[in-house]
């Protein structure tokens, strides 16, 4: 068994890796994230996730119900930290996965995948304390950037963290963004990250304060302009899990079932098979049983 | 390890210690007293009485609740640290103080180590360091040190006996203590002395009366000590008590009752000739009293205790409350707390096997099929963990009729982890049921789970099928079981194709060569002309496990064919794969490559 497959086993069972470990895996993730376009290409099958946030026990739900990594292919629409008690065993693990299996698993930038909100929100107090520096926090956000910023599934779905912008009118022009940088405050990168659907005609401002309210006719001529037939898009709760707006032409896929540990929604992912038939899956929180301590500081060895 | 090996340790290990126990992050903290043990092992008794333990009785007094709990726990288990029973009396201090603080976790653990210690402690030398230790804490000023004395009390009576206890006017102590209307339990002891029996007897009386239910917690307790010891005054004394608290207004009062009601029980009916009368005349009915409460906890926990009560007297089946007990459980059927469902489920399966099997069909079938319908799955769930083993109780015939159509509907249930715990149970069912009932009644069930929505159910269903065949026979599975394996390999969705290998990958376990070669060797090798890169990626890993499977005679030519075409496919993943069973020549493989970086780099 190679190292490799020895830290994903370890992170299977919420453990975290060492810091020096984290270095090698980030550095290797970058040699295979660099040559990922902006845009990256999916094949079907594959199954679509949504917000994940840290909840370690949810996402090893999620795989009960999907199928593992390698035998199931995943595409996770970002958000993987912040919020919940496990940013650091939630991304380390899906990171270890892509740098296993590359083709098996898709990873896109979240709004959550930076710097500064990754400070507010929780994932930077989580490294500090798991590894007692700031290390390990400043490897992986150095990593979020080299994250596509969107995926197109055999050339008809597209998916994407957050939404549509006005500075965006084909996918060209998001291939054309250099996304090696911290999330922008305004601008085409941002909005894909920041967007929000909203049944009403043409543009409005977020109430997010970043990135835009689009409506349908947008997605209309979007999707027409880049022979697409739907986008799919994460990044607000659904009580159920999932939905769809615009006559079926946009759907929102949330991953985190009782999210923050209290809203008391489910989760779902939506499973494509190799026509392209879509699926969705169902699923609620780990139960109490299922959901380890979080482990304790290793022992010092003074005597042994 | 040993002495000598820690004696070439240089740095000294107490301020090791020490700064970590003053380590700014609990965890560590907690770490560092939890491994007291080695660190006293590695200093020697003498070092650990003279360094450590002044150290952290300072020290640590301030700390958080968690360390000081587990710190408690600790100097219970180091009397043999400090140098045996003789020295054990130097840990009394520190604990002494834990004992005085205003936690109660805290403080309960502090009692049950100081518990260990004196009991530890040699009486013809040192006795005074016992009585002075439950002097101090009756005289301190604070309710907390009082509360601890109290709970001492019957332990340091027990070590002194009843001689050095008269001498030591612990019954003072006591009668003291209960005018403090401190809450205790304290009657494991009784004198033999009369005058001392008619004290302790009036305390008994006036803490069973207390205005404070804390206090009145323990009332159960005392009766069942009083029972023990004056059993011919139980009509008088200890009767009128019992009544009061099953009625008690606090519900916590009653709860504390139904959870020591069996003890009761055990109690009065030893204590004298008559005592099964006072059982079935008085307790039992007291106890059923308690199944109706208004309170649910006090309904859970007497429901979960009824199993035991029932086991402790199987003649309660033939007694006159027996008929009022069954319809009382047949109202906690639709108990409006789940929590009583729960208890119930797992308290009627219990019952199975003391009920028998006439009064198991009678009584409690239908109370499980109830509980099998209920609309909380968590109740589901527990029925379904043990319900096999009452076709024990009721023979095969008996549950097939009553029983397996609720388990059959639950295949069906919309969560997961219940459709899950029916799989579980399907190997143990087919034994009972054997091959022409279990195929008529849940062979379909069980097909159906192979192609599950959810991951885990279909997981589980093709590692069931090992089991299965090894109960029902290969014929079963070359009959019922392949040609949906044939019907499912050309499912549209890849992830039920895989289910078939998944299934073949078991199968191979169990089918003789023959077999293997002529029903599982065409489903991988169509498996690994599929057009989806997963797929053939598991077929390689089939065919690894069924080359092994194969051995030792000679590799079947179509495996390794196959292989070496996977060997050159146009995904990396399934040609690293596919050459690493190669290269592995057949060991059975879990299909763990060896390249680290993965296959694109």
């Amino acid at each position: 068994m190679t190292d490799l497959d020895r830290q994903i086993e370890q992170l299977r069972r919420c453990e975290y890796i060492k810091e020096a470990e984290v270095k090698a895996l980030c550095a290797k993730a970058r040699e295979i994230l660099v040559e990922e376009s902006n845009v990256q290409r999916v094949d079907a099958p594959v199954t679509i996730c949504g917000d994940i946030h840290g909840q370690f026990y949810d996402l090893v739900e999620l795989f009960k119900v999907g199928g593992n990594c390698p035998d199931t292919n995943y595409l996770f629409m970002g958000d993987f930290v912040d919020r919940g008690f496990y940013s650091v065993e939630t991304f380390l693990l899906l990171l270890a996965l892509k740098v296993r299996y590359p083709d098996r698993i898709t990873l896109i930038r979240g709004n959550h995948e930076s710097r500064q909100i990754t400070q507010v929100y929780g994932f930077y107090d989580e490294c500090l304390r798991k590894y007692g520096s700031v290390n390990v926090w400043r490897y992986c956000t150095e990593i979020f950037d080299y994250l596509s910023l969107a995926a197109l599934i055999e050339d008809k779905i597209f998916c994407v963290h957050g939404g549509l912008s006005p500075s965006i009118n084909t996918l060209d022009d998001i291939r054309m963004l250099d996304r090696k940088q911290e999330v922008p405050h305004d601008g085409a990168m941002c909005d894909l990250m920041w967007s929000d659907p909203e049944d009403m005609t043409g543009w409005g401002l977020s109430p997010r304060g970043a990135g835009y309210l689009f409506g349908g006719d947008v997605v209309s001529e979007f999707n027409h302009q880049n022979n697409i037939q739907c986008i799919a898009r994460a990044h607000q709760l659904q009580m159920d899990g999932y939905r769809w707006m615009f006559n079926k032409t946009l759907v929102t896929v949330w991953s985190a079932p009782n999210y923050c540990y209290r809203c008391g929604n489910v989760a779902a992912i939506l499973e494509l098979d190799e026509n392209l038939h879509q699926n969705f899956k169902i699923f609620e929180a780990a139960p109490p049983e299922s959901r380890g301590v979080p482990s304790k500081k290793p022992a010092p060895d003074y005597f042994l | 390890m040993s002495v000598s090996h820690s004696q070439q340790f240089n740095p000294n290990p107490v301020s090791i210690l020490i700064q970590e126990l003053r380590h700014e992050d609990l965890q560590a903290r907690l770490h560092s007293v939890r491994s007291l043990s080695t660190i006293c092992v590695a200093l020697g008794p003498d070092r650990t009485r003279n360094e450590l333990i002044p150290f952290i009785q300072g020290e640590m007094l301030d700390d958080d609740d968690e360390v000081l709990i587990a710190l408690s726990e600790q100097l219970g288990k180091a009397i043999d640290a400090v140098g045996g029973p003789e020295h054990a009396c130097c840990i009394i201090p520190i604990v002494e103080d834990f004992a005085c603080l205003e936690e109660t976790a805290v403080r309960d653990k502090a009692v049950e180590s100081l518990r260990k210690i004196i009991g530890a402690i040699p009486l013809e030398t040192q006795a005074s360091h016992i009585t002075k230790l439950l002097d101090r804490l009756q005289n301190a000023e604070w309710f907390t040190a009082k509360m601890s004395a109290c709970a001492l009390l019957p332990a340091v009576w027990q070590k002194l006996g009843d001689e050095l206890a008269m001498e030591a006017n612990l019954v003072e102590t006591l009668e003291t203590l209960s005018n403090d209307s401190a809450p205790m339990s304290f009657l494991e002891v009784l004198p033999k002395d009369q005058v001392a029996t008619q004290s302790v007897v009036e305390v008994f009386r006036k803490l069973s009366v207390d205005d404070h239910d804390s206090v009145r917690l323990f009332v159960m307790r005392n009766c069942i000590s009083m029972t023990r010891k004056l059993p011919e005054e139980f009509d008088t004394l200890v009767r009128p008590v019992v009544e009061a608290a099953t009625m008690d207004k606090a519900w916590r009062v009653r709860y504390m009752a139904a959870d020591n009601f069996k003890e009761l029980a055990d109690a009065v009916a030893e204590g004298s000739a008559d005592g099964i009368d006072q059982v079935r005349e008085f307790v039992i009915p007291k106890y059923i009293t308690l199944l109706e409460d208004q309170e649910h906890e006090v309904r859970t926990v007497a429901t979960a205790k009824l199993v035991d009560i029932f086991r402790r007297f199987p003649e309660w089946k033939g007694w006159p409350t027996f008929r009022s007990t069954i319809e009382t459980l047949n109202k906690l059927v639709t108990d409006q707390t789940s929590l009583v469902r729960g208890a119930l489920a797992t308290t009627v399966l219990e019952l199975a096997p003391i009920f028998e099997q006439d009064l198991t069909l009678e009584h409690l079938m239908p109370i499980i099929i109830a509980l099998l319908r209920d609309q909380v799955p968590e109740v589901r769930l527990r029925v379904l963990a043990s319900v096999d083993k009452i076709a024990n109780v009721v023979g095969v015939e008996n549950f097939h009729e009553a029983l397996l159509p609720a388990v059959v509907e639950l295949a069906g249930d919309k969560q997961w982890r219940v459709r899950q715990a029916v799989l579980d149970h399907i190997p143990i069912l087919a034994q009972h049921l054997g091959v022409d009932i279990f195929e008529k009644e849940m062979g379909e069930v069980y097909r159906k789970a192979l192609q599950d929505p959810v991951f885990s159910i279909r997981d589980a269903a093709s590692q069931r099928l090992k089991k299965l065949t090894e109960v029902l026979g290969q014929s079963w599975a070359e009959s019922h079981v392949l040609p949906d394996l044939l019907k499912q390999k050309d499912s549209p969705n890849y992830l039920h194709r895989m289910t078939v290998l998944f299934c073949v990958k078991t199968l191979c376990e169990i089918f003789p060569r023959e077999l293997i070669e002529e029903h599982l060797l065409p489903l991988a090798v169509s498996a690994a002309h599929d057009r989806v890169p997963n797929v053939r990626y598991n077929a390689c890993k089939t065919l690894g496990k069924m080359r092994a499977a194969l051995k030792p005679e000679p590799v079947n030519a179509a495996v390794q064919e196959t292989l070496q075409r996977l060997a050159e496919d146009e995904d990396p993943d399934v040609r690293y794969l596919a050459a690493d069973t190669l290269k592995e020549g057949g060991s059975s493989s879990s299909g763990a490559t060896t390249n680290g970086v993965g296959p694109a780099a």
